[in-house]
C-alpha cells in the first residue's frame, strides 16, 4: 500500500501540468467508435445526428478501432468506448470476454435479416467482398473467382487483401469450384495449391486505400476488394474500375459493447435506434451499404450497387464462427504459405 | 591575478552521493516503462492459464516465426550494412568540410526528422511503386519502356529504412573522426605515406569505432521495424513485427505475443550486449 | 616548384570534389527525397495522392486549417512533445552527468538499463503502458507525456554523456575548492558546457515524440488524439492530400528555422 501510493505520487509529479482526466465516462456522453473514413461520416450524419436530435443525449464519434486496445480497456477497468462497430471477425461468442450480451429486449431481434444478430453481435449494415478490375487492361467482363486465378485469359497481377480471414482462402476455394454453400469447413490444403498457381503475381494491399489506387492506377489488373470501395474508386475518385457482383462474399459490419461500458443502457438504446428500420435504410443513402434490417427499404438509386440487390447470382457468406473458433490455424497457414518462397 | 574566495560559499552540510542523478530516472524507468512491459511479457506464461512455458515452445518450434526472424535479421544486416557505409562517407565529407558546409549537411541530415516517419515510408511507395515517380522518370527519358518493379521488394525496404536510420550511423561517425587527432596524419605523410594509405592505415582504423557503434544501434533499432518493411516490403520481407501485431490485434492471444516479444527482447539485448564496447566508447567515455 | 605544387593541390581538390559530390549527391536523394516529394503532392487538386500530380490546388491547406480536429490534434502533439522534452531533459541531464563524470558501480548495467525503451518492440509496450497507466491515473495528456518521456530520455542521456566527456575534471574540482557547491558547480561549469549536447538531445526527444504512432494510438482518446494518430487513420482509410499538406508546412518551417538560425549565428560571428 505505501509503495503503491508513493508511485501514485510520483506518477503526478511527472505529469506535471497536465489535468486529470477529462470525465468522458462521467457524464452521460456514449463514445462510438467504428473504422473510419466516409463511412464514419456517413454514421455522423444518417445515425448520430438524428440520435442526439431524438434524444438530446450527446454522441462522440471516433474513427479507429483497434480490438486489441479494447481488449486493454477492459482489463484495466477504464472502458471508454461504448458502442463498438467491428468488421465481421469481430464479435462471435468467442469474443464474449471482452464483451456485453445484447439486450435483446430492448434491440428487435425479429428484424434483423437471419444469422445477423447473436449473443454479443448484431449487423448495422451488409457489405462484401467482390471482384473489382482495371477497365482499361480487363476488357472483357470477369464471370468469378475462376478468372481471377487465370492468367492466361486475363493478364497482369492481382491484389489481394492482406488478411488471413478476410477471404482470401474462400475467394481461391471458390474459383477452384467449391460450392458456395460447401465452404466451411475450409479445405486450406486445396485453397493453398490453388492460390500457388498465381502466387508471383499477387500483391497484398494492407488498407481500403490501397487497394483502391492498385487496382485504378493499374498496376494490377484484379483486386478482391471491399465493394464500398470498388464504388469509391469507380464513382467518386473516377478511375477506370469496374466490379462484379458474381460469387461476392457477404459479410456484415457488427454492433458491440465492451464489457466495463459505464453506459450500456444507453447504448443498447443507441444500437436499436441504428439498427431500426427509418435510421438503417438511409445507411444506403451515400454508400453501397445494405441495410440489415428486413423491413428497410434502401435508396433506390443505390440499389444496383448493393450487395443485396444481387443475391439471384451465386454468392457465399462469410461463417465467422468456424472462422472465429480456427482462428489461429487459418493465420498460420495464412503466415507460413505467404512467407514460403 | 587574484583569486577571491567568496565568505558566504561554504562545503555542503551532508555529502551527496554520486549517483544521485540518475535515481529520479531509474525510478521513472521502472514504474513508467519496465512495469508495463513487465505486465505483457508476463502473459507468455500466464494465457491461457497454466501456460507455463508452452507459449515459447510453440513459438519457437513454429517454422513460420523462424522465417519471420531471418526476414527481420537480414534486413536488418543489409540496412546496418548501407548505413554504414553511406553514414561512414557523409560523416567523413562533413569532417573535411568548411564550417559552413559542415552546418549545412548537418542540417540535411537532420532535416528528414521534421516529416513523420509514416509520411516518408508512404512517400518512398510513391517514389518507387510501377506508376512512380523513379518509374515516370525513367520511361519519359527512355531509359526503359516498362516498369521495373521496385517497390514491395528487399530493395525498397532496404531504401525506406536507412533513410530513416541513416543520422544514427552519421552522428557516431563523425563524433569518432572530430575526436580524431589531425597531427597523426600529417605524421603519417610525412613519414612518405601517401593519402589513400595515411587513410587506411590511421584514419580509418581510429575512427572504426564511430562507425561500428552507428551499426550496432542501426543494426539494434532495426529490429524492431514494423510500418516501414510493411508499406515498402514483399511478401519475403515481412518481420516479427508483423506476426507479434497480428496475435495482438486481430487473435487477442497475448500469450503468443508476450512470447514473442520477450523472445526479440531478449535477442535486442543480446546484440546490444556484443557491440557494447563500440557504443560505449563513443558514447562513455 | 611553389607554382606545381599549388596546381597539383588545385588538381587534387577538383578531383576529390567530382569524387565527393558523386558520392554526396545520392546520400543527400536518398536522405531528402521523400520529404521534397511531398511537397508538390500537396498541392494536387483529386483526393488522392498521385504523380505526376493533377492540377493544382490550395484547397487541402485550406481544408487543413478550417478542421478544427486537424487543428485540435497539432495542438495536442505540440502540448506532448513539450511537456515531454522538458521532462526528459530534467530527469535525463542529471542523469548523463552522473553517469558521465561520476564514480560508482553497476554504471554500464545501468546504461544499458536507461536505453531499453529505445529497442523493445512498441507496439507490446502499447498495451502494457494502458494497463497501467490507468491504474496510475495518468490519461491522455499525462498518459502520453509519461509515454513519450520514456522514449525520448535514452536520447537525451546519450547526448549529454557524449558532451560531458568534454567537461574536465579538473575544472569541476577548481570550482569545489573555490567553494561553489555541487548545485552551483552544476550550473555555472557543466552546464554551459553540455548545453550543446543537452539541446541536440532535447531536439531528439522532441522529434521522438512528435513522429510517436504506435504507443500513441494505445493512449490517445475520443477528446485526446495526436497529429500521428490522426495520419495514421487518414492513411489506412485514404491518403488524403491533407496529410502531404500537414508534412509540407512542418517541413517548411523547420527548414525556416535552421536557415534563420544559420544566419542568425553568421551575423553573430
Amino acid at each position: 500500500m505505501p509503495l503503491s501510493s508513493s508511485i501514485r505520487i510520483l506518477a503526478t509529479v511527472l505529469a506535471v501540468g497536465s489535468a486529470a482526466a477529462p470525465a468522458i465516462a462521467e457524464d452521460a456522453t456514449l463514445v462510438w467508435v467504428d473504422g473510419g473514413g466516409a463511412y464514419h461520416d456517413t454514421v455522423q450524419t444518417r445515425v448520430l445526428d438524428p440520435w442526439q436530435e431524438e434524444t438530446g443525449n450527446k454522441v462522440v464519434s471516433v474513427a479507429g478501432t483497434d480490438n486489441a486496445k479494447l481488449r486493454a480497456m477492459v482489463e484495466a477497468g477504464r472502458v471508454v468506448w461504448d458502442v463498438y462497430n467491428g468488421d465481421n471477425s469481430w464479435g462471435t461468442d468467442a469474443d464474449g470476454e471482452w464483451l456485453v450480451p445484447i439486450d435483446y429486449s430492448v434491440v428487435p431481434k425479429d428484424e434483423i435479416i437471419p444469422g445477423f444478430a447473436s449473443a454479443y453481435r448484431v449487423a448495422n449494415m451488409i457489405y462484401s467482398i467482390q471482384l473489382a478490375y482495371n477497365t482499361d487492361q480487363v476488357t472483357t467482363k470477369p464471370e468469378g473467382w475462376a478468372d481471377f486465378f487465370d492468367l492466361e485469359k486475363f493478364p497482369g497481377k492481382r491484389a489481394v487483401m492482406d488478411y488471413s480471414v478476410g477471404g482470401i482462402f474462400e475467394i481461391a476455394l471458390l474459383a477452384d469450384g467449391v460450392k458456395p454453400d460447401a465452404l466451411y469447413p475450409m479445405d486450406i490444403d486445396r485453397a493453398i495449391a490453388k492460390l500457388d498457381t498465381i502466387k508471383p503475381s499477387l500483391v497484398f494491399w494492407q488498407s481500403g486505400a490501397q487497394s483502391e489506387e492498385l487496382v485504378g492506377s493499374g498496376e494490377v489488373a484484379m483486386v478482391m476488394t471491399y465493394n464500398a470501395r470498388a464504388y469509391d474508386a469507380k464513382v467518386a475518385l473516377e478511375m477506370p474500375v469496374d466490379y462484379i457482383f458474381e460469387e461476392q462474399i457477404l459479410a456484415a459490419a457488427y454492433l458491440t459493447v465492451p464489457k466495463g461500458s459505464k453506459n450500456v443502457d444507453e447504448a443498447m438504446n443507441l444500437i436499436a435506434f441504428a439498427v431500426s428500420k427509418p435510421i438503417n435504410e438511409t445507411m444506403s443513402a451515400d454508400l453501397p451499404l445494405g441495410p440489415s434490417n428486413v423491413n428497410a427499404s434502401p435508396n433506390p438509386e443505390m440499389a444496383p450497387d448493393l450487395p443485396s440487390s444481387h443475391l439471384d447470382k451465386p454468392y457465399a457468406v462469410f461463417d465467422d464462427q468456424w472462422i472465429a473458433e480456427n482462428s489461429k490455424m487459418i493465420e498460420s497457414r495464412y503466415q507460413a504459405w505467404k512467407s514460403a518462397q | 591575478m587574484t583569486t577571491v574566495v567568496r565568505p558566504e560559499a561554504r562545503s555542503w552540510p551532508v555529502s551527496l552521493p554520486d549517483s544521485l542523478g540518475i535515481w529520479p530516472l531509474l525510478a521513472a524507468l521502472l514504474v513508467l516503462f519496465m512495469l508495463p512491459a513487465a505486465t505483457i511479457i508476463s502473459n507468455s506464461v500466464t494465457e491461457p492459464e497454466n501456460a507455463g512455458l508452452s507459449n515459447f515452445r510453440s513459438v519457437l518450434t513454429d517454422p513460420t516465426f523462424a522465417i519471420f526472424a531471418i526476414n527481420t535479421v537480414r534486413t536488418a544486416v543489409l540496412v546496418s550494412i548501407v548505413c554504414a557505409v553511406l553514414g561512414y562517407v557523409y560523416a567523413y565529407v562533413m569532417y573535411r568540410s568548411s564550417p559552413g558546409l559542415r552546418a549545412i549537411l548537418i542540417f540535411c541530415a537532420l532535416l528528414p526528422l521534421c516529416t513523420s516517419l509514416l509520411v516518408r515510408s508512404f512517400a518512398w511507395t510513391v517514389i518507387l511503386r510501377d506508376t512512380g515517380i523513379v518509374n515516370w522518370i525513367l520511361i519519359n527519358t527512355g531509359v526503359i519502356a516498362q516498369p521495373v518493379g521496385m517497390l514491395r521488394t528487399s530493395f525498397a525496404v532496404t531504401v525506406g529504412m536507412a533513410q530513416i536510420l541513416l543520422p544514427f550511423s552519421i552522428f557516431p561517425a563523425y563524433v569518432s573522426m572530430a575526436r580524431f587527432d589531425g597531427t597523426l596524419l600529417r605524421a603519417s605523410r610525412s613519414l612518405g605515406a601517401g593519402p589513400v594509405r595515411s587513410f587506411l592505415e590511421v584514419f580509418f582504423p581510429a575512427t572504426r569505432v564511430g562507425m561500428i557503434a552507428g551499426t550496432v544501434l542501426v543494426f539494434v533499432l532495426s529490429l524492431g521495424y514494423f510500418i516501414t518493411p510493411v508499406l515498402l516490403g514483399g511478401p519475403g520481407d515481412q518481420p516479427i513485427a508483423v506476426l507479434i501485431d497480428a496475435q495482438v490485434t486481430s487473435l487477442l492471444d497475448w500469450g503468443a505475443a508476450g512470447a514473442m516479444s520477450a523472445i526479440v527482447t531478449f535477442f535486442v539485448l543480446l546484440f546490444l550486449a556484443i557491440g557494447w564496447r563500440a557504443v560505449s566508447r563513443i558514447f562513455f567515455a | 616548384m611553389q607554382t606545381s605544387s599549388t596546381s597539383q593541390i588545385r588538381k587534387a581538390s577538383g578531383y576529390r570534389g567530382l569524387v565527393t559530390s558523386l558520392l554526396m549527391t545520392p546520400i543527400l536523394i536518398i536522405l531528402l527525397a521523400p520529404s521534397l516529394i511531398i511537397i508538390p503532392m500537396s498541392f494536387t487538386e483529386v483526393p488522392f495522392l498521385s504523380w505526376p500530380p493533377k492540377g493544382f490546388s490550395a484547397k487541402w491547406y485550406a481544408r487543413l486549417f478550417d478542421s478544427p480536429e486537424w487543428l485540435a490534434s497539432l495542438w495536442h502533439s505540440l502540448e506532448v512533445a513539450l511537456l515531454s522534452t522538458i521532462i526528459a531533459v530534467l530527469l535525463g541531464v542529471p542523469a548523463g552527468v552522473s553517469l558521465a563524470l561520476k564514480q560508482w558501480p553497476g554504471k554500464q548495467f545501468v546504461l544499458a538499463f536507461i536505453i531499453t525503451p529505445l529497442v523493445v518492440p512498441t507496439i507490446v509496450v502499447g498495451i502494457g503502458m494502458y494497463k497501467i497507466y490507468a491504474w496510475l491515473g495518468l490519461f491522455d495528456r499525462s498518459g502520453l507525456v509519461a509515454a513519450h518521456v520514456m522514449i525520448g530520455v535514452p536520447l537525451v542521456v546519450v547526448t549529454t554523456m557524449s558532451a560531458a566527456r568534454q567537461v574536465n575534471p579538473v575544472l569541476l574540482r577548481a570550482a569545489r575548492s573555490l567553494g561553489a557547491g555541487p548545485v552551483s558547480t552544476f550550473f555555472r561549469v557543466t552546464l554551459p558546457i553540455i548545453s550543446s549536447g543537452v539541446l541536440s538531445g532535447a531536439v531528439f526527444a522532441f522529434v521522438s515524440s512528435w513522429d510517436e504512432v504506435v504507443i500513441a494510438k494505445f493512449l490517445s482518446s475520443p477528446t485526446y488524439e495526436t497529429a500521428p494518430v490522426r495520419m495514421w487513420a487518414q492513411i489506412t482509410e485514404r491518403v488524403d492530400p491533407t496529410v502531404a499538406a500537414v508534412s509540407s508546412i512542418l517541413f517548411t518551417a523547420a527548414l525556416l528555422l535552421m536557415i534563420s538560425l544559420m544566419l542568425f549565428e553568421r551575423v553573430r560571428r
